[in-house]
């Protein structure tokens, strides 16, 4: 769980939705993959696609040895009202400082109040989570009753 | 990931904005008009039968399901009720009029009179066959020994807002209005200075309209009345929540000012500075707080904080952009009484 290219897409989104672009690549890694199609079940991004640097692939390509370096997930990024629908999004867990909840504090989080370290949601925000079942979205993980760490927040 | 969030993305689909007819509501549920409990014939024709003409009784089918949605006491009542009308009164009657049942079902001011439409149409108009447009009357010849008083400054300013604006004269005189900035301020000219007199005012009906205005003239008096004049004319409505603070926190920056805003709960008041206070009167704000930091310059404090009002992102815009469905839950489990 590179921390690190996490850091560098949540950058890149936000730098992406203030340009105002359509369509942009992010890293293909197993985490990235999670939390973009978390961000596509919330309505943050139109599209997840597979493909290279070169573009999103028009059929399928599967990863080898050979090609592995060059494989991007390419995004469809949503405007609404003349505002990027991605605004904002951060890292809760840095790299040097990783940051655990059980669910207790994350029911605190989601009602907004501020538990530890982190301050709570603000309107419209969302959460990710990973956990030993795979990446939830903070008010899923509640449902289910598990905690883990937190990633990112969205807005 | 779970597997049944892909169905979840298929059936996001939004539904339909239920409004009141004129009125601009901030909230998800539906307007109280629209909110109706159906009547026992309705319970009956939405089961499929064949609904009976209004003046008929009750068929016995139609008593047999009416014993399954109601109590005996109830069916008792429904039935000792309906015998009591005559039943020439179920032809005339309607459906109760939701609300007030004395108003009006248009938007109008009776107390004024209406130039064109509080008049009958005088004949010389429409004498000439195949002429539409009404004759235009030859103005008199004015005595020039006799003029008219013409109505004071502030009375033609209200007229000529009222115009601008589309508003009542009367609901322009009751808005609240502050001068909040001050100012000398010099031309430097080849000829030497010229003062001037700076003033900035805002103004706002208390009840979800704000606006600020300038004005910039020799004499200060003249200065505070154009400032005023176009903070009326700038009004524009501001989101509210709940009718008394702004929806989750705002942040902005103006210039060397920024500023934060935090929503806060029922009774907390508007503790802000000064400046922010008497705009939030005006708005008709009541809980509120406000950080500002950097810059405190008055002027760029209360054009900041005019921003920062305009650029609250409602819950309803956040839920469109991400095609999802928004419900106020409260609206649901209290019966839309919250």
């Amino acid at each position: 769980m590179s921390l690190v290219n996490l850091a560098a897409v949540c950058s890149h989104l936000q730098n992406c939705s203030k340009a105002r672009l359509g369509l942009t690549s992010v890293p293909a890694s197993g985490l990235i993959l999670k939390i973009m199609l978390g961000l596509q079940d919330q309505g943050f991004i139109s599209s997840v696609t597979r493909g290279s640097t070169s573009g999103p692939d028009t059929e399928f390509i599967p990863t080898t040895q050979e090609n592995v370096a060059s494989r991007r997930l390419w995004l469809g990024l949503k405007y609404y009202d003349n505002e990027p629908v991605l605004s904002e999004m951060s890292l809760v867990s840095k790299p040097k400082q990783r940051v655990w909840m059980g669910v207790q504090d994350l029911n605190k989080i989601v009602k907004g109040e501020s538990a530890g370290y982190v301050k709570g949601l603000r309107p419209g925000e969302c959460l990710f989570l990973g956990t030993d079942r795979g990446v939830f979205e903070v008010r899923e993980a509640i449902e289910r009753r598990i905690g883990g760490q937190l990633l990112c927040r969205v807005r | 990931m779970s597997v049944t969030r892909p169905l979840a993305r298929l059936r996001s689909a939004v539904t339909p904005f239920l409004q009141a007819p004129g009125a601009r509501t901030f909230t998800t549920s539906p307007a109280s008009h629209l909110r109706r409990r159906p009547s026992p014939r309705e319970i009956i024709s939405s089961m499929g039968r064949e609904l009976a003409p209004e003046t008929a009784p009750y068929t016995e089918t139609e008593l047999e399901s009416l014993r399954r949605h109601f109590s005996p006491e109830q069916v008792q009542a429904l039935l000792a009720g309906e015998k009591a009308i005559d039943r020439h009164d179920f032809e005339l009657r309607s459906e109760r009029r939701r609300g007030d049942p004395w108003g009006l079902s248009y938007v109008t001011d009776l107390s004024t009179i209406d130039p064109i439409l509080d008049f009958a149409p005088t004949k010389h108009g429409f004498e000439a066959e195949g002429i539409t447009v009404p004759k235009r009357n030859v103005p008199g010849i004015q005595d020039p020994y006799v003029t008219f008083q013409d109505d004071d400054a502030d009375s033609t300013l209200f007229k000529k807002l009222a115009q601008r604006t589309g508003m009542q004269e009367k609901d322009l005189k009751g808005l609240q209005t502050r001068l909040m900035v001050t100012h000398s301020v010099t031309n430097q000219t080849r000829m030497g200075k010229i003062r001037k007199i700076y003033a900035l005012a805002v103004a706002g009906n208390g009840n979800g309209l704000l606006g600020i205005g300038e004005g910039k003239s020799v004499e200060s008096e003249d200065a505070i009345r154009q400032a005023t004049y176009m903070a009326m004319r700038n009004m524009e409505p501001i989101p509210r929540y709940e009718g008394r603070t702004i929806f989750g926190n705002v942040k902005a920056k103006n210039g060397a000012v920024e500023m934060e805003l935090f929503a806060r709960p029922p009774g907390y008041g508007v503790r802000c500075s000064s400046h922010i206070f008497e705009m939030c009167r005006c708005l008709g704000i009541s809980d509120l707080s406000a950080r500002v930091t950097r810059s405190r310059n008055p002027m760029n404090v209360i054009k900041t904080f005019m921003q920062a009002l305009k650029s609250q992102k409602l819950p309803e815009t956040i839920a469109r952009g991400r095609g999802r469905k928004l419900v106020d839950a409260r609206k649901v489990y209290y019966g839309g009484s919250v």
